[in-house]
């Protein structure tokens, strides 16, 4: 392409060029503002049907030594992105906490038992499922307390959790047991989860 | 920056730039009122954006969505597309005269492109753009820009109005 000078685009105009301003704001103010409510109406499509992760810390104290009551828990629902955090009743106290029980934690009422407990197999942490009333929940606890969660919408595979004895149910019987990587033990009775350092 | 600071700013902007632009977009038309909605269409696109683009190139943000308009545009009507038929308005003298003959040689001899052999010539001659950067614009192959150029130039070569034209 080497013939810049067969074509003169620099032409002279003799025509001034004068736009509309006011029309061209006027329309620009439009659009932006359907630009905005495009990108609210994404963020209300996304955090209502896209589960979303919560993280919180349920640890009062922080380990070593952590004994005593847990008792926070995050109750989140995806359908209408109302996040809510809760706190269980007084179920355990230090008192009893059983001997080797480094950490314990409780889920609140609104949820039923503890599902499917799994070590983390690449670290240290424990899985699990538990279902509310709208929502059912994977949550994965670390031996710091940290608790992350991320809630799932009830039609998707809340049936398996319905009821007490569901197809995905691995640890039937009253107490779960898994082990993760780093070799803790976590037990898993009811609602609640225990970390077990000997 | 306030609404009130941010039109006058913007304003300044279109005054100092809408000359190059509707140019631009007449010598992808070839078409003057065409041109100037085109340009519109940018400006629009381009205050919608404003508080994002207003400290980077905001020429290069207009240019790219008349640019951009134009292509939608003749991507969807390439299969009834007509000649255009370039008629000067009513001259006010002989400077104006002269400058119509001159922007009718050239548009003439732009709108016997191709729609797309005609974007290549305007983008690399007169935004001056390279073969790679045209490619992206009008999202096809380098090779088809170069094939599209190499097209356009042996036309405007045989064409005997821009012939006469470039040597008088």
């Amino acid at each position: 392409m080497s013939d810049q000078g067969l074509i003169d685009l620099d032409y002279e105009d003799a025509e001034t060029v004068d736009l509309d301003i006011g029309a061209i704001v006027r329309r620009g103010t439009r659009l932006r503002r359907r630009h905005l409510a495009i990108k609210i109406a994404a963020a209300v499509v996304v955090f209502g049907l896209v589960p979303g992760a919560v993280t919180m810390d349920v640890s009062h104290q922080g380990l070593p030594g952590m004994l005593g009551t847990q008792r926070a828990a995050v109750h989140r629902h995806a359908s209408d992105g109302h996040k809510s955090v809760a706190t269980a009743g007084p179920e355990y106290g230090p008192d009893e906490a059983g001997p080797g029980i480094s950490f314990k934690f409780t889920l609140p009422a609104a949820y039923g038992p503890v599902r499917d407990l799994t070590g983390e197999q690449s670290g240290a942490g424990a899985w699990f499922w538990a279902s509310a009333s709208h929502v059912i929940t994977l949550f994965y606890l670390t031996p710091q307390g940290k608790l992350s969660s991320w809630p799932l919408r009830q039609p998707v595979v809340g049936r398996y959790f319905m009821n007490d004895a569901g197809p995905l149910v691995n640890g039937a019987g009253p107490v779960q047991e898994a082990t993760d990587a780093a070799g803790d033990l976590w037990l898993a009775r009811g609602r609640t989860v225990e970390l077990v350092r000997s | 920056m306030g609404n009130e600071a941010e039109v006058a700013e913007f304003s300044a902007f279109v005054a100092r730039s809408q000359a190059r632009m509707v140019r631009l977009a007449e010598l992808l038309t070839g078409d003057r009122g065409r041109a100037e909605d085109l340009a519109q269409h940018g400006y629009v696109q381009a205050f919608a954006a404003w508080r994002r683009i207003r400290d980077g190139e905001p020429d290069a943000y207009v240019r790219r969505c008349i640019v951009n308009a134009n292509t939608d545009w003749w991507r969807r009507r390439t299969w009834r597309e007509q000649p255009f038929a370039i008629m000067p308005e009513e001259p006010a003298g002989a400077d104006a005269v002269a400058a119509f003959a001159d922007r009718d040689v050239v548009l003439r001899a732009l709108s016997r492109l191709t729609n797309r052999e005609r974007a290549v010539i305007v983008l690399r001659f007169y935004l001056d753009l390279s073969e790679q950067e045209i490619a992206a614009q009008l999202r096809i192959a380098p090779g088809t820009v170069k094939s599209a150029a190499s097209r356009a130039l042996a036309k405007l070569r045989s064409d005997g109005a821009l012939r006469a034209e470039a040597v008088s």
